[in-house]
């Protein structure tokens, strides 16, 4: 859902073709995988895929910046033309050290850069200010990804429960599953899960650190039935089931 | 300070107003971005003036005798009024934390204010300038509707997805109707038998009847090459016979007219992008409507349903009032 997210912006934004570089890490290589899938969905072109290997060391003290300046310059030296550079690094070890030090002056997308995310702290629209402000307050610091995914999910259940009118967990569950939920979560629209594999049909934002620069799904890639099911698995291409 | 409409001030108000050329109406816009007010005057449609207010200035209401502005600016955690004669900010009301909208009781001293980030709706004497009262309500409150005879006033609160009724005399809390997910704007009818809520994300409106404070029925929308996402229901606005409620649906771009007796839809009609709030002109002839995105004013007539004209004002403008 994420990678589709932004591999819809760049087909907007007529940046299809894209330069992977894909980190060690089991987490990295799930992520590059989403990234070619993704690609492959929306007419983009990953033109070259390659690991990085280097490990940064001690990047932040004594000389650490001359060296990544140096292997990020190498790593993209010679590189087939491509419009953006797409990172995979899951853990943040490296990701970082490629915005500024490329060889050709290329943005920086994925893992870091401009990001795909479910949350975001720039992220103001549809009355988000409210709720950034609710958690602020409470928690002392700035809303995550994962602190907004289980808001949702506790939202969730108490939006079942009062729609059925009932705290039985059969009917609160039957209810979540059921077509007329519906969730309100700061995104601009209603929220639900979808039939097929339980997924939230969510909108993606696409935000570097300090600035929300977009929403999927994109105007113009449309569906059947919700534009929302543009992004991730959809019905027909879907292998799972509910048991 | 605000003087009081003594008669001898209200006597030299109505010899200005009598001696002076045919006084159009005024139109009176909250810019949520600009922090600012534009006036405009409704038989031209042209710009009088941009007033600076507070921060995110949103809700705004007349008071009783048209002279003075309330802006809710939420960012600056006040109410300012602001005198439409000499066009200064003159007072600040303490409002609590964060206003969004407020409502005047119809006694013309009790301001209803919904604090947003603060889960309450406050009570404020406008001509004391005090707090009479904090009423605790749902998360996020949001819209206030005022019933005619001033007995009741319901607040919407956007994430508990209710509508509070409150007993206008003492803050109690009559009745909590669930309605539609992220209720927006209460309005009433006039004869005070049933309110209408529009829900933004359940895309729907509820009406409400009073005293049982049931959710007796609800209106759903559909725009041909719209998607049902896109349709959020969000300011309203009764026409003046009553027999017509005008709903802004947000980013599907339209106002939809709905029949109030079958409560069906009869039109929708194309307006500026994002439309938030309406205000209909003293005569009812037109509806005047804020659209957020496309940072204009649109005008509909409200005989032929037709929308007639588009006027530029601030960034984001939000909240709408006519003064007669």
């Amino acid at each position: 859902m994420l990678t589709d997210a932004l591999a819809q912006f760049l087909a907007v934004k007529r940046w299809r073709n894209l330069f992977l570089a894909v980190g060690p890490g089991e987490g990295d290589r799930l992520y590059a995988e989403a990234i070619r899938r993704a690609a492959r969905k929306f007419g983009l072109r990953v033109v070259a895929d390659k690991p990085w290997t280097h490990d940064p060391g001690a990047q932040r003290t004594d000389t650490g910046h001359v060296s990544i300046a140096a292997e990020a310059a190498r790593f993209t030296q010679g590189a087939p033309s491509h419009d953006v550079l797409v990172v995979a690094d899951e853990a943040g070890f490296w990701g970082d050290g490629l915005a500024w030090r490329t060889t050709d002056p290329r943005p920086v997308a994925g893992t870091h850069g401009l990001t795909p995310t479910l949350w975001a702290r720039p992220h103001e629209l549809w009355g988000a200010t409210q709720l950034q402000r609710r958690f602020r307050a409470r928690a002392n610091r700035w809303m995550t990804p994962r602190d907004h995914a289980a808001w949702l999910a506790v939202r969730a259940v108490g939006e079942a429960a009062t729609r059925a009118r009932s705290t039985e967990p059969a009917a609160v569950a039957a209810y979540l599953r059921g077509s007329e939920f519906e969730l309100a979560g700061f995104k601009g629209t209603r929220l639900s899960f979808r039939d097929w594999d339980g997924q939230l049909r969510q909108p993606v934002l696409l935000a570097g650190p300090r600035e929300l620069v977009s929403v999927s799904p994109q105007p113009g890639f449309q569906h059947q039935f919700s534009e929302l099911d543009t992004l991730g698995t959809d019905k027909p291409e879907t292998r799972c089931r509910f048991r | 300070m605000p003087l009081p409409l003594t008669p001898l001030r209200a006597a030299a108000l109505a010899l200005a107003l009598a001696a002076g050329p045919a006084r159009a109406e005024l139109v009176l816009v909250s810019n949520e971005k600009d922090n600012t007010v534009t006036a405009l005057d409704g038989a031209t449609l042209r710009v009088l003036r941009t007033v600076p207010v507070g921060e995110r200035p949103r809700g705004i209401a007349l008071s009783r005798d048209g002279r003075h502005l309330y802006v809710c600016a939420g960012d600056s955690d006040r109410v300012e009024v602001l005198d439409l004669e000499t066009w200064q900010v003159v007072r600040h009301l303490p409002a609590g934390s964060d206003p969004e909208l407020a409502a005047l009781h119809p006694d013309g001293r009790r301001l209803f204010v919904a604090n947003e980030d603060d889960n309450m709706v406050t009570v404020v004497d406008v001509e004391r300038g005090v707090v009479l009262n904090e009423i605790p309500v749902g998360v996020e409150p949001e819209g206030m509707g005022i019933s005619p005879d001033g007995r009741y006033v319901v607040n919407t609160s956007e994430t508990t997805n209710m509508a509070h009724v409150i007993e206008a005399d003492t803050g109690a809390v009559t009745a909590n109707v669930l309605v539609g997910a992220r209720p927006r704007a209460a309005v009433w009818d006039a004869d005070g038998k049933r309110f209408w809520v529009s829900a933004e994300i359940g895309g729907t409106l509820t009406v409400v009847e009073t005293g049982t404070w049931r959710a007796a029925a609800t209106v759903s929308f559909a725009v041909p090459g719209v998607p049902p996402e896109a349709i959020q229901p969000v300011g309203m606005a009764l026409s003046r016979d009553g027999a017509r409620l005008f709903v802004a649906l947000g980013p599907a771009n339209r106002v939809a007219v709905v029949d109030t007796r079958s409560l069906a839809v009869e039109r929708y009609l194309l307006v500026g992008q994002r439309v938030w709030n309406l205000a209909l002109s003293p005569d009812g002839s037109r509806l005047y409507t804020t659209n957020g995105v496309s940072n204009d004013l649109s005008v509909i007539d409200t005989a032929g349903l037709r929308v007639v004209r588009s006027v530029p004002v601030g960034q984001a403008p939000w909240g709408v009032v006519v003064r007669p």
